[in-house]
């Protein structure tokens, strides 16, 4: 830690033993506020009653002990980071964010007993004949304030390095949006507390405000993200290993994307390929019971399973369907639905339809770092596609029921946008 | 003691949050960037619905106290 941020670490040690500081210079100001109260007030015909006294004495301890409580804690803390400082490493700092959050309830408490201990002081002490005089309150309320201030100073102080941790808290373990989520949930369920105890509305409004987006953050915000190269890293590899079989069998042809027709398994994805350039469609008595082998002789070609298979299975699933019981006009209107609501992968997405082509074209393409590396694959990106146009390919081929071509596949210029070609089998038995 | 919000405060409240979280589901993503955006957008946006229909609730009851 030291080495890679030392700033950042120094901060979790310096700024909870500021607390501490602050925590006694409150202390000494809630002396002095004391003091008038058991000294100044009697001049001005206090009587002394335990009546009053016993309700003033406990609430005077509770907001000592929270006090105590909030320098502990944040005393500890301190330590705590100051030993995984020495040791060069941020394991476990949770330990110190629930440390700090303990110390800010602590120190909400603590503001919750000093209200009520000014409720006695401003009401019930005026039924003991206490006589109002600003010779004494502005003193009281001079000191009542600056002790208020540096509470407040103090949970901001807290909240500061609570915000550190979570800067500095590794992703690997925890998402970071549930650790916001806990706080703020911590935060609405004090709030709300306050607000509960002093029947304050606006508190009540900003505590249920936290609580709900707590509860979002923790609903929505609970996926896990992998940087986009991590994609291409791992898919990369099985790609170059068709790629080298495809170029091995000299496989020239164009890729057909079978439909249910022509498989024994309707739901499975399967690409056939022709060694002939010119190779035409092939047709279903030669597919079928053959989709599990690779090589097929007669009419001369391969059977892969697509690169984006698994996709097309995603998008069925994020769908609620199957794409072999869907037309293509279901396709044409809820896959990019699936593209750009569900799963995010773009800012639009449209598929057009024109006699036996269709064009698809996707804008503002999530993945498109990975094109750059799998552009190099010859074979694979110029006759199947990259794993999008595959799955996208798939999708076509099982909805409309007949064979689809893979055509072309396009990046533009600012490299955001894609347009990949398809043709239904039809227009090829025409030509 | 008693909670500080009504039912009309809270139906308010419901009506507010969910307008916030649906208008949050539709620009999240336009704001921030897709590829940074860590909420799902698809559940903000059933989160708001969710609220929305929890202040309808609220209007139901309201409607059934002044019927009966």
């Amino acid at each position: 830690m030291r080495s890679q941020n030392p700033s950042v670490s120094r901060a979790l040690v310096i700024l909870p033993l500021s607390v501490v500081g602050l925590v006694a210079v409150s202390v000494f100001f809630y002396l002095r506020l004391d003091a008038i109260v058991h000294t100044e007030l009697y001049r001005f015909e206090l009587e002394f009653s335990y009546e009053w006294a016993e309700k003033y004495w406990a609430n005077s301890w509770l907001i000592l002990y929270s006090l105590a409580g909030v320098a502990l804690v944040n005393f500890v803390s301190a330590m705590y980071m100051l030993a995984r400082y020495r040791a060069r490493n941020v394991q476990r700092p949770w330990v110190a964010a629930i440390l700090l959050v303990i110390g800010i309830c602590a120190a909400a408490a603590c503001v919750a007993f000093f209200n009520r201990l000014e409720s006695i002081v401003h009401g019930d002490l005026y039924r003991f004949s206490l006589q109002f005089s600003e010779e004494w309150a502005i003193p009281y309320w001079v000191n009542a304030r600056l002790f208020l201030g540096l509470i407040v100073l103090l949970v901001a102080v807290d909240c500061a390095s609570l915000v550190y941790i979570v800067k500095i808290w590794s992703i690997k373990n925890i998402a970071r949006e549930k650790v916001v989520a806990w706080l703020l949930l911590l935060a609405g369920g004090g709030i709300l507390f306050l607000a509960w105890t002093y029947g304050s509305s606006i508190s009540a409004f900003a505590g249920l405000g936290f609580v709900l987006w707590g509860l979002v953050m923790l609903y929505a915000g609970s996926k896990r993200y992998v940087e986009e190269s991590m994609l291409t890293t791992l898919i990369f590899p099985s790609l170059a290993n068709l790629d080298r079989l495809l170029e091995d069998l000299d496989c020239r042809g164009k890729a057909f994307f079978l439909p249910p027709e022509f498989l024994s398994d309707f739901e499975a994805c399967r690409v056939y390929i022709s060694v002939e350039k010119s190779g035409g469609p092939p047709k279903p008595e030669h597919i079928r019971g053959n989709e599990n082998r690779m090589l097929l002789k007669e009419p001369s070609g391969v059977i892969v399973e697509p690169p984006g298979a698994e996709l097309t299975m995603l998008l069925e699933k994020r769908l609620g369907t199957r794409f072999t019981r869907v037309d293509l006009q279901f396709l044409q209107r809820e896959l990019p639905r699936a593209f750009v609501e569900r799963l995010q992968l773009a800012k639009n997405m449209q598929i057009d339809v024109e006699r036996s082509r269709i064009r698809v074209t996707i804008e503002d393409f999530s993945l498109m770092g990975m094109y750059e590396k799998i552009s190099s694959l010859a074979r694979v990106y110029s006759q199947i596609g990259s794993p999008v146009a595959s799955a996208i390919g798939c999708a076509l081929a099982k909805s409309s029921g007949e064979l689809v071509s893979f055509e072309n596949e396009v990046v533009s210029q600012r490299g955001r946008n894609l347009t990949i070609d398809y043709r239904i089998r039809s227009a090829l038995e025409e030509k | 003691l008693d909670f500080p919000l009504n039912l009309w405060d809270l139906s308010l409240w419901l009506a507010a949050s969910s307008i916030l979280l649906l208008v949050t589901s539709e620009v999240l993503l336009e704001l921030i960037g897709r590829d940074r955006a860590r909420l799902d957008r698809m559940r903000v946006r059933n989160a708001g619905i969710a609220v929305a229909i929890l202040f309808l609730v609220t209007i139901a009851l309201r409607i059934l106290e002044t019927v009966y």
